[in-house]
């Protein structure tokens, strides 16, 4: 059995090897990256202490199955990302390295100070990571934001320490029940705040357009669906199991989402470009998965978060890709392409239909899950609003889709000036992993339970959870 | 207008902190400056010493295999009972020094306007050496003084920048200032991993813990605060000369 602290200790140990030995920087990423994959599916339940001081006084790692979970989701789609695009990796591996050891410490730790020491390393590497594409004004925007996002995340933690004088994650949880309301409510909101940040959260997320709409074949991957399934599943931890909301709190905090998924949706809506389209279709679906979690329906967040990595990680990538060989990512220019790219395509296609929710694929049966769940509790306007987004949703990427595969009236077969350039050999390695995600998420729309299972399983010992 | 704006929401914010900071009602408070009941607090464990139970008085110089040996209480919070947040903390210098080489690293040096003159010089090869010493006396005596890996490192960085300021010729060899961290990182999670392999806990502190208040005690805490000391020097060595330095010309 392998110990779950490896899985950050040795991309860690990997990082700093590859500082010394240059030249086998890559071969490091790699051996690290499957080893990681390797160990989040081999890994067991438990509770890990580190350096020997049992949890309330020392630092230790949570291993049920909401982090197994998120920890497999997390290793593979980031295996993929780097694989596919190996060659983009360059000058980045070192970094890479840290960013992999941080977003499995961000999914481990059972530590409120911890996870931000590991936020903090995580963003540092993913400010460094925006700058594949020398689009610094992004990277400098996503900086300012966030460091303000750190600082008021670890405001709240202090806050929150000096009332209760602890950080462990399970002892605040217990102790959190006797903070005087005030103080909760000011702690709650910068922790949410900052969490907002990471999180792609409505009124802090100003940087994603910027940040996301220049990402290359490699750093499209890891920030929309590694980056992304790490801070949301913290999220959701830290909102459904330690600080559980009531009131007023909660009906702010879920409009504030709600809101974050509308307009999210809306803005894609109004896009011309493939990676901007995906930028604010990923802010609708944070949006819509902190929604789930904040209103309880842990389930359905986690299977839409894996529905969103797996579709996110392919589309990213061969928008990425489309843009690093033809050198735009226009819809209006790029139409037709999949006429010629079919298995890219096929796997682009399926992914976005999944995305939307429509019959036949994962989403569907995601997006029904939760609409029942929610008709369950009672409440008509968030199902009312959900499908109203999601509406939105289906009619762009519909759109979007049309005309990547129809090349227009004059009855060509492409417009070759730009789809040319994207040749048989430089789209293997897309081709290969639309196949391969593409033929996965297919899978599971009719294998619900594959996914299913481990969330059904957390679901049920839940109550001994943390 | 834009500032008007911002001052008010500063405002706000202000008054929405203060109020439900200092409120007063049912439930725990944040407690006033100075008035905290330290034995409800995880952190009372640590200054005593006795999270596993073995409580009794800690005598300088006197007592024996205290549970974290080192005589300064900060060192045993810092590198002992919350070591993997060090580990964490050394890990966001190395990788903020690393996206600074990928950005600004150049080959050549930068010149200054004026040139250095030859107090400067003179005063910097006496004042160096004396800097360098302190510094690494003071992350060796970590664990019984105050100071440590960090501020040892940094005063063994200040000598690099002294000889940069003083002579415009001046350039670190960068390569081996990378080997150097690349090493001290290595090393610190290999003594965590030795630590899992013979204690069964990762960063366990697999040495004896001595005499409080001697030099050879504190098990591995003096070992990986020598180690954060060469690393945080080397990286913040490599800072400097990555920001004086140019792209080709």
């Amino acid at each position: 059995m392998i110990n779950p602290v490896l899985l950050i200790a040795i991309p860690l140990l990997f990082a700093f090897l590859s500082v010394i030995f240059k030249k086998a920087d890559k071969t490091l990423l790699l051996a690290a990256v499957a080893f990681n994959v390797f160990g989040a599916l081999v890994i067991q339940e438990g509770n890990i202490i580190i350096g020997g001081w049992k949890p309330p006084f020392g630092i230790n790692l949570v291993v049920d199955q909401y982090s197994i979970f998120g920890l497999m989701i997390l290793n593979i789609v980031f295996a993929l990302s780097v694989i596919t695009s190996l060659a983009s990796v360059k000058k980045y591996s070192t970094v890479l390295l840290v960013s992999l050891a941080s977003l499995n410490g961000m999914m481990l730790t059972g530590d409120l100070f911890n996870l931000f020491v590991f936020l903090e390393i995580a963003s540092i590497s993913a400010y460094i990571i925006s700058t594949m594409t020398k689009s610094f004004k992004g990277t400098f925007n996503y900086i300012i934001l966030g460091a303000l996002g750190s600082n008021l995340y670890l405001l709240g933690i202090i806050i929150l320490y000096a009332t209760t004088g602890t950080l462990n994650m399970a002892d605040m949880s217990s102790k959190i029940s006797f903070v005087n309301n005030n103080i909760l409510l000011l702690a709650l909101t910068f922790i949410f705040a900052g969490f907002a940040v990471e999180a792609k959260i409505m009124p802090f997320n100003g940087w994603v357009k910027m940040v996301y709409g220049n990402v290359n074949d490699l750093n499209g991957g890891i920030f929309a669906s590694a980056y992304a399934t790490a801070v949301i599943l913290v999220f959701g931890r830290l909102f459904t199991s330690i600080f559980v909301l009531e009131g007023n709190l909660k009906t702010i905090f879920l409009t504030i989402t709600v809101l974050t998924f509308i307009f999210g949706e809306i803005a894609a809506f109004s896009q011309k470009n493939i990676r901007s389209i995906l930028a604010f279709s990923s802010i609708g679906q944070a949006g819509l998965i902190a929604t789930l979690f904040l209103t309880g329906i842990t389930g359905g967040a986690m299977m839409q978060v894996a529905n969103n990595a797996f579709a996110k990680l392919l589309m990213f990538t061969i928008a990425g890709a489309m843009y690093v060989y033809t050198g735009t990512d226009s819809i209006e220019k790029l139409q037709g392409l999949f006429k010629k790219h079919k298995l890219i395509g096929f796997g682009f296609s399926v992914a976005a239909l999944s995305l939307v929710g429509l019959p036949l694929f994962y989403g569907f049966y995601v997006k029904i899950f939760a609409l029942t769940n929610l008709l369950k509790l009672n409440s008509f306007w968030l199902p009312a609003l959900i499908l109203f987004a999601s509406l939105i949703e289906g009619i762009y990427y519909i759109r979007m889709l049309a005309k990547l595969w129809n090349p227009g009236k004059e009855g060509k077969e492409s417009k070759d000036e730009y789809t040319t350039k994207l040749t048989l050999e430089n789209t293997f390695a897309y081709a290969v992993l639309a196949i391969a995600v593409g033929l996965f998420i297919i899978y599971i729309s009719y294998n619900p339970e594959f996914i299913t299972q481990g969330i059904s399983n957390y679901l049920s010992n839940i109550a001994g959870g943390m | 207008m834009k500032k008007v704006i911002a001052a008010l929401i500063v405002l706000v914010l202000g008054i929405f902190i203060f109020t439900n900071l200092y409120s007063t009602g049912e439930g725990k408070l944040f407690p006033k400056f100075g008035e905290v009941n330290l034995t409800e607090r995880v952190s009372n464990s640590f200054v005593n010493k006795n999270v596993s139970e073995n409580s009794g008085e800690i005598k300088f110089k006197k007592t024996k295999d205290a549970e974290s040996g080192s005589a300064n209480m900060v060192t045993s919070i810092v590198v002992n009972y919350r070591s993997f947040d060090t580990l964490g903390e050394v890990t966001v210098l190395f990788v903020s020094a690393l996206g600074i080489g990928l950005l600004l690293s150049g080959n050549t040096r930068m010149k200054f306007k004026t040139p250095p003159n030859f107090i400067l010089k003179t005063a910097v090869r006496i004042i160096s050496g004396i800097i360098l010493i302190t510094g690494v006396y003071i992350f060796i005596h970590g664990h019984l003084t105050p100071g440590g890996g960090f501020p040892g490192g940094s005063m063994i960085a200040s000598a690099v920048l002294l000889f940069y300021i003083s002579d415009d010729e001046f350039k670190t060899k960068v390569k081996s200032f990378k080997v150097l961290e690349g090493t001290a990182g290595s090393l610190y999670l290999i003594f965590g991993l030795l630590g899992l392999s013979l204690g069964g806990y990762f960063l366990y502190n697999f040495l004896p813990t001595g005499t409080v208040g001697e030099l050879f005690s504190a098990g591995i805490v003096p070992i990986i605060y020598i180690f954060v000391g060469l690393k945080v020097g080397s990286e913040l060595s490599n800072l400097i000369s990555d920001f004086l330095s140019e792209e080709g010309k």
